[in-house]
């Protein structure tokens, strides 16, 4: 048994819970329900199979899944072989994925049979890539050329992982994120990161082993993969939906399940009142209901309020560099509406103008954030690194430098101004406009584009794309969307396409986005576009 | 291949994956494992079965048991189309 206070590695809370509450629900997903004893006894049994096949400590082991109870007991396989994970969106494209692998020089890729048009030809590409392991359909798997089936490895493999040497200070994780150069970048989080910021989190939104947190984000996103690590840290229970494509289903587990925690960005929740105001939803179970990635408006507080009467609202903002910045005490939702509250607990925050000297009250400066929970830098990236964290208080102590710009108010809290590069958050997922610009590029037809961020209700903002043609080209917007969604995650896909004979340039040649967004922001006319989106939220509301 | 089937998976093809995968998709595969659909792509699937058929799907039967496999999605589209003759009959109007 290992006491809390000794817990210094994501999986110490695993073993702790297995140990004192096995019988506990850890994982509830549709198709399966894991107590802590079997989450830790797939995982397990997992971490030796790794081990058995020449996982290394500081090896990179990728998970290409659905959200699903394999998932989280592979984040916890890879962290008891003394491994790093890193978690790929599912709906990630062939390119992207053959990308990540390549960067992070993973050994082993875990997915499933339903995936594996995808990750079998990238993994015979991958030198670096030794093991394929499938879960899903036994047949299906077993199917595959050079791929393991998951069950049938479990089974054979005893539930018993080496000892890896591992201490606090390897990496845990590789999260990777969109870039403004338009390769996304990997995260690096040490063990520790991650056992203090899943405490710091836990912390402020007063959890406790009886909460039941529902997680309907993907795990390649750290909101929801923090979720899970959580509830873990924490001996409570996680619920896993697979995605919010069907929110009256997401409805229904609320309640069946008793959930008490409902994390969520702005676009889940406005599909939920949507919902709410064509009938009534009541969810009294939630206790706590958490925003981040895009800010929560505060008309949406008073109706989240009818359906969960008992919640405390919890406005936050953070960037995976150090996985979450601030919060706001739910206490002060009302009195400082704007705010995205103040540091984490265990770390501090400060504002810094331009010539380093902090900003006064109502100046407009950089956010800079210390703490342990700081990412290591960028995988393979060192300039970016410097980029981003800068020298700190002591000789060789390193702050995140957010490039983000803020203001503080004299009580000291938070308020966001505005990002300092383009990157668009659409969904409460960043986009970075290069790799979009990039995979339009790739469309045979299509001379140029330019891809900008525009104002929108529902989704915080859409991903809007100027294109030219090459002469001749003719192209309708359904074949240019389908050719996206061959190239593109879908958060990626422009909602809206502008086809143009020219774009704004300066004199180098360089693409004036500026005259773009201004464009936008004077013009009062009805996006371009399919708004297919919209539509049926204004018929709906 | 019936008609709604057909229509179904014309729209999958022409909106979400690329040429031809559509009719190699098996009938009883879920659209959201297979990375088919998102929960923007069930919004946009909704709109078409309202558009195309002048059904009403209300939120509360926006679930996977009706919607996430092309089997699923046509058994829905029938059963509601047989339910309401109003419907019906303004679907015939459009599909016409």
């Amino acid at each position: 048994m290992i006491p809390p206070a000794h817990r210094r590695l994501l999986h110490d809370g695993l073993l702790a819970h297995a140990a004192e509450r096995p019988d506990h629900p850890a994982v509830i997903t549709a198709d399966e329900r894991l107590s802590y004893a079997e989450l830790h006894d797939r995982a397990a049994r997992l971490a030796r199979a790794l081990q058995d096949r020449g996982v290394r400590r500081g090896d990179r082991v990728a998970i290409f899944l659905e959200n699903s109870a394999t998932l989280v007991a592979a984040i916890y396989a890879a962290s008891l072989a003394g491994a790093a994970f890193m978690v790929v969106n599912p709906q990630t494209k062939a390119d992207k994925l053959r990308y990540v692998l390549a960067d992070a020089g993973a050994a082993v890729l875990v997915s499933d049979a339903r995936l594996a048009r995808l990750a079998a030809p990238v993994a015979v590409e991958l030198a670096h890539l030794h093991t394929l392991i499938l879960g899903g359909d036994p047949a299906e798997a077993a199917a595959v050329p050079g791929a393991i089936a998951l069950g049938a490895l479990l089974a054979s493999t005893p539930p018993e992982p080496r000892p890896s040497g591992v201490i606090p200070l390897d990496l845990a994780a590789l999260v990777y994120t969109s870039g403004s150069t338009g390769n996304p970048k990997g995260v690096m989080l040490s063990q520790q990161n991650m056992v203090f910021a899943q405490g710091s989190l836990a912390q402020y939104l007063r959890l406790a082993s009886d909460d039941r947190i529902l997680d309907v984000l993907p795990l390649a996103f750290d909101y929801g993969l923090y979720q899970a690590l959580m509830a873990v840290h924490l001996g409570a229970t996680l619920v896993l939906e697979a995605s919010f494509a069907f929110p009256a289903q997401v409805v229904r587990r609320v309640q069946e399940e008793g959930v008490t925690v409902l994390p969520g960005v702005p676009t889940v929740f406005a599909s939920l009142l949507a919902m709410h105001r064509n009938q009534a939803i009541g969810m009294p179970s939630v206790r706590r209901i958490t925003n981040t990635a895009a800010h929560l408006p505060d008309d949406y507080v008073p109706p989240l309020l009818e359906m969960c009467p008992d919640a405390l609202v919890y406005k936050m903002y953070g960037l995976t560099e150090c996985k979450r910045v601030c919060y706001l005490e739910p206490e002060l939702v009302l009195q400082k509406p704007m705010s995205v509250g103040k540091a984490i607990p265990g770390t501090e925050v400060f504002v810094l103008r331009d010539d380093g000297v902090p900003a006064a009250p109502g100046e407009t400066g950089v956010l800079h954030v210390r703490g342990p929970h700081v990412m290591m830098g960028y995988w393979n990236l060192p300039e970016e690194t410097d980029r981003m964290l800068v020298p700190g208080r002591y000789p060789g102590e390193r702050v995140l430098c957010t490039h983000d710009f803020f203001k503080v108010d004299t009580d000291g809290f938070l308020y966001f101004v505005g990002r300092s590069d383009d990157i668009i958050k659409s969904r409460g997922e960043k986009v970075s406009p290069v790799e979009v610009e990039n995979a339009l590029a790739s469309i045979p037809g299509v001379r140029e584009a330019a891809v900008i961020g525009v104002p929108d209700d529902l989704l915080g903002q859409a991903v809007r794309a100027y294109v030219v043609l090459d002469g001749g080209v003719e192209m309708d917007e359904r074949a240019f969307r389908r050719a996206c969604m061959a190239r593109l995650e879908a958060f990626m896909v422009p909602r809206d396409v502008v086809f143009v004979d020219a774009l704004p340039k300066t004199d180098s040649g360089k693409v004036r986005k500026k005259s773009l967004t201004d464009a936008v922001a004077d013009s009062s006319e009805h996006p371009p576009g399919t708004g297919r989106t919209a539509a049926r939220d204004r018929e709906r509301s | 291949m019936q008609e709604i089937e057909r229509d179904v998976r014309r729209f999958i093809g022409e909106n979400f994956i690329i040429d031809g995968e559509a009719d190699a998709l098996a009938g009883d595969a879920s659209l959201t494992q297979h990375g088919v659909l998102d929960s923007m792509g069930v919004l946009e699937l909704i709109l078409f079965l309202e558009q195309r058929y002048g059904l009403q799907v209300p939120d509360e039967e926006a679930l996977p048991e009706n919607l996430d496999s092309v089997d699923r999605i046509v058994r829905y589209a029938q059963r509601r189309l047989a339910a309401g003759g109003v419907e019906a009959a303004g679907a015939a109007a459009r599909v016409a």
